[in-house]
């Protein structure tokens, strides 16, 4: 099986290592986001209001007109937070699927705004309404049980309970179940729900072990920066009180060296959220790419459809072990391979696919292939996934690739098997696994960071035609 | 399906205190001073202001006091994160000498001790397989809640407090099998972290299928030993503090001068007891988690055998 739930849990950390450059990117972005919202949030709630608030400490106001001013300008306070934080976490989100999905497509640290934002925002209300419903829902029916008096005493207690565990595992199910709808979104350019549901299915508990794996590592790291973020104050602190004798509380004689510690803490604190993103939201992209990568390309005469079902896909694994080698050594490419409606007929891409075929084979016993597929005589084996896998997972890499309790590794497996298979179906799969192949214009669907947009072959101008090997791709 | 014997994993522990004795002693040393760095280091730094507030017992100055106060808790602030590092680090370096000692005994190192990436996922997996069976706790707390609170409805539909006392009681032993039944699952992470050099904690549930029974057995035996341990070590710690005792005096009188004689004669008197009694769980602390970790990793080369030098190459 090509997906391994504690493979996956520490993409996160390759992703630290491999890019530390889009980290700072992004925990710069953070910190500038921050300033924006308070300053604004500032701005908006308006000093008015909290001057308002401050001398009204023991003001009881006696209608609600009164407080009207107040009600709404914390109305627009909180209006402005909801929309910038989402803002701000659409374009984090993005950013860790690009740097993932897409590492060839490198913006500022991977961060961009448009189409892909724009649906991470739609999801991400999504996620907030399916959550809400879920808790509304739960605790709505036991309000008005307990209104009509349908349930009181102890047995409102325990109901509370139960519809508060309750609750809890419908979220965690939803969740899990439609964990991979925002990579998958992003890396289709199309939201997609109910294919990603198809996608967990079967997998349900590896994919709960990654998140609550992925979720240790990012308390560990919150609590890690938190605990750095404090030593700083303290000791600014301690020094701060060294200075005065007697100790004095005056925290006028303190400013300035607890506003340099302040700066510290901020500084901790935005790194800290920056490695938190890549190491619990990288996972979620790998788990995406590896499961796409157990599925199988469509046929090409099925091309036009987005992607197999999943019966569908399982069928097609027997057809072709070519194809899934491919799509092992090319994650990417599988995507590639599913929506390709290509300028060129399928014949010509044969030749193409043959070539490629050689070529991932070739490249998939080598470790020390090169680090991006975008390069002539390169594929996706020498993406780190592939070549930890190609290399042994004995040497190299700690982070646990190969894993010894794993019944069959997917990778040797298909490997192995497809010289001997017919392969009606790979073509696409190998020609996008090859973009040195891709020349004419008017086919850059065919390049693996923009194959994923087939039914917009034009809407990515964002993408480099022939994308730049990219230098930070990790080196095992 | 391979299966292990309980007996052979058990004998581990002993055969390693056994063979390397003195790597077992000094596993307890190591791992002592490592967990006593941070306190070493807490002493250093709020020690005086400890014993200040200690001799002044509260000064005329209140403001001088909150500033003692307020400086001695920022400094065990800063200090708490480096102690729960040295008890991870404590962790890794013991995990790792024992698994070394059974798993690849050929590879010595300082008495099976290093300080490498073998220790690295030793501290980390153990953190994780903490961390994971808290939130695994949590999970079953509320499937428990969900139950007890059907059980206790019904109970009462049925007309008993003994039905519903029964039902609640087969609730509360149920969580406890489920709890013991997902620590046993991820009883082996950490031998096969080591024995695999990589991070292994899904992979453990894969291994001990089909084999929860024998491993409920192995952590009973344990169990077993461990409470007997105790025992003899309680019996040492009652003739210790039967010495201090004659030596202060018995009877209740000479108990209130004792106390009466300020804190810091009280604490200095109690000072070299607790020495002796670190000392001694230092010297014995090799030895018990040898027997305890050992048997695991004896688990794991029975489950999944070593490799012949001739397939790994």
């Amino acid at each position: 099986m090509a997906f391994s739930a504690t493979k996956a849990a520490f993409e996160g950390f390759r992703l630290i290592k491999a890019k530390p450059g889009a980290i700072l990117g992004w925990a710069l972005f953070y910190a500038v986001a921050l300033i924006v919202i308070i300053g604004g949030g500032m701005l908006i709630f308006g000093t008015s209001a909290l001057a308002e608030l401050k001398s009204g400490q023991d003001r009881h106001y006696e209608s609600l007109e009164e407080a009207l001013p107040l009600l709404q300008a914390a109305g627009a306070f909180l209006g402005f937070l909801f929309v910038t934080f989402t803002i701000v976490a659409s374009i984090q989100l993005a950013a860790v699927y690009r740097a993932v999905l897409r590492p060839g497509d490198r913006g500022f640290a991977y961060m961009k705004f448009g189409g892909d934002e724009l649906r991470q925002i739609a999801l991400i209300i999504f996620f907030m309404l399916l959550h809400g419903l879920i808790w509304g829902g739960v605790f709505g029916g036991l309000i008005t049980l307990h209104a009509l008096d349908y349930i009181d005493g102890p047995g409102a207690v325990a109901s509370y309970f139960s519809g508060f565990a309750i609750a809890c595992f419908l979220s965690v199910f939803f969740g899990v179940r439609l964990s991979l709808a925002p990579p998958m979104t992003f890396a289709k350019r199309r939201l997609h729900l109910g294919r990603a549901w198809s996608l967990t299915r079967g997998n349900f508990w590896a994919l709960l072990g990654m998140f609550v794996l992925a979720l240790i590592f990012a308390i560990i790291l919150s609590l890690g920066g938190d605990a750095i973020g404090q030593a700083v104050m303290g000791a600014a602190g301690l020094t701060a009180l060294s200075w005065h004798e007697p100790k004095t509380y005056d925290f006028a004689d303190w400013s300035s060296v607890m506003l340099a510690a302040l700066g510290g803490y901020v500084l901790i604190h935005v790194v800290s959220q920056a490695l938190q993103l890549a190491v619990f939201y990288g996972p979620q992209a790998a788990a995406y790419r590896d499961l796409m990568a157990e599925r199988n390309p469509p046929p090409a005469s099925e091309a036009d459809d987005f992607g197999p079902g999943p019966g569908a896909s399982e069928t097609a694994v027997g057809l072709s072990a070519a194809a899934v080698t491919a799509a092992d050594h090319a994650p990417q490419a599988s995507h590639a391979a599913e929506p390709v409606i290509t300028a060129e007929p399928a014949s010509g891409a044969a030749v193409h696919g043959a070539a490629a075929e050689h070529e991932a084979e070739t490249h998939a016993t080598e470790p020390s292939a090169g680090p991006e597929p975008h390069l002539p005589g390169e594929t996706y084996a020498g993406h780190p996934e592939a070549q930890a896998g190609a290399s042994g997972g004995e040497a190299g890499d700690p982070h646990g690739e190969v894993h010894a309790a794993e019944p069959a590794s997917a990778q040797p497996q298909a490997t192995e098997s497809h010289p001997l298979e017919p392969h009606p179906a790979e073509p696409p799969a190998h020609e996008a696994a090859e973009p040195q192949h891709v020349s004419e214009p008017g086919r850059s669907e065919h390049h693996p960071p923009a194959a994923d947009a087939p039914e917009h072959p034009a809407a990515s101008p964002d993408e480099p035609e022939h994308p730049p090997a990219d230098p930070e791709a990790p080196k095992h | 399906m391979a299966s292990f014997s309980i007996g052979e994993a058990l004998g581990s522990g002993f055969g390693i205190i056994k063979r390397h004795p003195l790597a077992v002693l000094a596993w307890g040393i190591v791992y002592f001073i490592i967990s006593m760095m941070p306190l070493l280091l807490m002493w250093s730094l709020v020690g005086g202001d400890f014993m200040d507030a200690v001799r002044s017992g509260g000064s005329a100055d209140p403001s001088a006091d909150i500033a003692t106060m307020t400086a001695f808790s920022t400094k065990m602030q800063m200090i708490q994160p480096l102690s729960i590092l040295a008890s991870l680090l404590a962790a890794g370096v013991l995990n790792a000498a024992i698994f070394r000692a059974v798993l690849t005994p050929q590879d010595k190192g300082f008495l099976y001790m290093k300080l490498g990436k073998a220790e690295f996922w030793q501290a980390l997996i153990s953190l994780c397989v903490g961390i994971l069976l808290f939130i695994a706790f949590l999970a079953v707390a509320m499937v428990g809640g969900i139950l007890g609170a059907i059980v206790w409805f019904v109970g009462e539909a049925a007309g008993g407090a003994v039905v519903q006392g029964v039902g609640i009681t087969l609730v509360v032993l149920a969580a406890i099998a489920a709890m013991i039944w997902i620590a046993l699952r991820f009883a082996l992470a950490a031998p096969a972290t080591f024995a695999t050099g990589q991070f292994q904690l899904f992979e453990s549930w894969t291994l001990t299928k089909g084999h929860t029974g024998r491993l409920f057995g192995l952590a009973l035996v344990l169990l077993a030993v461990i409470i007997v341990m105790y025992v003899i070590v309680i019996a040492i710690v009652a003739v210790l503090a039967g010495i201090m005792g004659l030596g202060i005096g018995l009877n209740e009188d000479a108990f209130r001068s004792f106390f009466e004689r300020g804190p810091e004669t009280v604490m200095m008197t109690i000072l070299p007891f607790i020495l002796i009694m670190s000392l001694v769980s230092a010297l014995i602390a090799g030895a018990y988690y040898a027997i305890l970790l050992a048997p695991w990793a004896s688990v794991y080369r029975q489950l999944v055998p070593a490799r012949s030098p001739a397939e790994e190459f």
